[in-house]
Parts: C-alpha cells; structure tokens; sequence
C-alpha cells in the first residue's frame, strides 16, 4: 500500500544497501589489493567476498583482474542515513475531482411529507432519512 | 472493512471505490441495502491523513441509502471502522458540512491532516425540481487517540 512505496522509494534513493542480499560477515578486504592479495580476484557475484561497490562496471564480477587496487570491497557496516527525510507526499495519492454522487436520481412526482421551514428550504423526509432540499428560484 | 455509527444504528460493509475516467470518485451501487464505500486511494481508517469513505444518502426505489442518517450525527457520536486486520479505529464526530457540488472544496476535504481522520461523504441539497442533489455532505471525524 502507500507505507510500502514510500520505503521503496527510500531504498532506490539510498542505494543498493536494501536490495543486496546482506552477507552475514561484513567483507574482510579494504580493497580490492588485500582481496588479490588474498587470492580473490575476479570475484563472482554470488562469492561472499563480492561487494557491489567493488564491482565497477556492474558485470557481476568484483575486483576484476586490471582493476585499480584501490577499489574500495568493504561497505560502511554502519551505514550513515544521510538521505534527508522523505518530505511527506500527498496522503490521498490522487484527488478525486470534486464530491461524490451519492444521491440517487428521485422521480419528483413521489414526494412524501414536506415540512416548509422558511425562506426557500423545504426539509423532505423520506422514510428513514432526513436531508435538505434547496428550492431553486428559476433564472429566467 | 466495515463501519458502524452507534448512534444512528448504521452498519454496512466497505467496499473498495476508485476513480471514475474523469477522476469523479466512483460510487457503490444504489439498490436499496447498498453498502458505503472506502475510496481505496486515500489513507486506510486509522492511517495518517484524511480516510474518505462515501454513501448514498437514498436509493432506487425511494428508500433511505446507508449514509441516509449522517446529518444526525452530532459532537459526542463515533464512528467505528473495523479494519482488514480485525482491528477496530474509533472516530469521534467532529463537524458536519454542506457543500455545493459545483463549489466542493477539494483540499478541505482530502488534503493532508495531522493525524488520522474521517471523510464521509454524501448527498445533500434535494432539488425537488430536477430530483437531483445538487450538494454534499461531509463528515469530519478524527480518530480517538485515547
């Protein structure tokens, strides 16, 4: 419902710390030279040393052989939240345009007990209900 | 969902509206017995913001519709709507409002609230010359926080 696209809208914008799936062990390399170093390279994504932000061209594979040493494997385990709050959107996601129709067109011919309550209001009671009628001067 | 108005021995059924192509707000159906309506793209009952919920005020045939005794409601009644969870929201009367439908204040009605409340929307306004209505009428509840 709506509280479930606002968080996801939250997630898209901070990145892709939700949808990754969480590796249980934060990874152990700074970059990717202590994970060649360690003997990962080329580092598939399903291999608990993989890590997105380590994957530069987003091709699945982490610290590919030729990537610099520098590229970061290890995310922030705490991550800062530095997305500024959402600002509240509308809470009714489309307004409708005007009222609603809720009455149902009445044969005028069949009226039931009127009580005159002054200058142009007739207030009709029909069985079980009480509304307002506004007596309509005509515009010539 | 469903709703109940103690004081007015009400109790129906919510059905889920949407919009008409014109973006009108769609209307449950006006057989006599017909239920009241949530329009499912504001807040749910009990969510923040302004819940809106609709009723014929009569049906075919003459009779009274589900909302047909809103204009009774007065400060001291509540409404209760009991939600897909089994929980109930109870909502305390706060002010009841004829609008012309030609001059029906959008944002008062369904722009953003505090807290949680209700719209209930209606009919209002008979004119006895053409058998329509020519108004609304909206109750403004707010969910009892106690």
């Amino acid at each position: 419902m709506k509280k479930s696209t606002a968080s996801l809208t939250l997630a898209a914008v901070a990145g892709l710390t939700v949808l990754s799936a969480t590796p249980a062990v934060a990874a152990p390399f700074q970059n990717c030279e202590q994970a060649r170093a360690a003997g990962q390279v080329n580092i598939p994504i399903g291999s608990p040393f993989y890590n997105p932000s380590s994957d530069r061209d987003n091709d699945g594979i982490a610290c590919e052989e030729g990537d610099p040493a520098s590229v970061p494997v290890a995310i922030d385990p705490a991550p800062t939240t530095t997305v500024a709050p959402v600002t509240q959107g509308p809470q009714v996601a489309q307004m409708p345009v005007g009222g609603a129709s809720t009455g149902v067109a009445q044969d005028t011919t069949d009226n039931t007990a009127a009580l005159a309550l002054g200058a142009g209001f007739v207030l009709a009671a029909v069985a079980g209900g009480a509304f307002v009628v506004r007596r309509r001067t005509v515009q010539a | 969902m469903s709703l109940s108005i103690p004081s007015t021995d009400t109790s129906t059924e919510l059905i889920s509206l949407g919009l008409q192509n014109d973006r009108t707000l769609e209307v449950p159906p006006e057989d006599p017995g017909a239920p009241a309506g949530w329009y499912n793209l504001s807040p749910t009952p009990g969510e923040r913001g302004p819940a809106v919920l609709l009723g014929h005020v009569n049906a075919t045939g003459g009779g009274p519709g589900v909302f047909a005794k809103l204009r009774e409601l007065k400060v001291g009644d509540t409404i209760e709507v009991t939600r897909e969870d089994g929980s109930t929201a109870t909502f305390e009367f706060q002010r009841g409002e004829q609008y012309e439908k030609d001059t029906f204040p959008t944002q008062e009605v369904y722009g953003n609230t505090e807290g949680a409340e209700l719209r209930m929307i209606t009919c209002d306004g008979f004119d006895l010359e053409t058998g329509l209505f020519d108004d609304n009428y909206v109750v403004y509840a707010s969910l009892r926080t106690t």
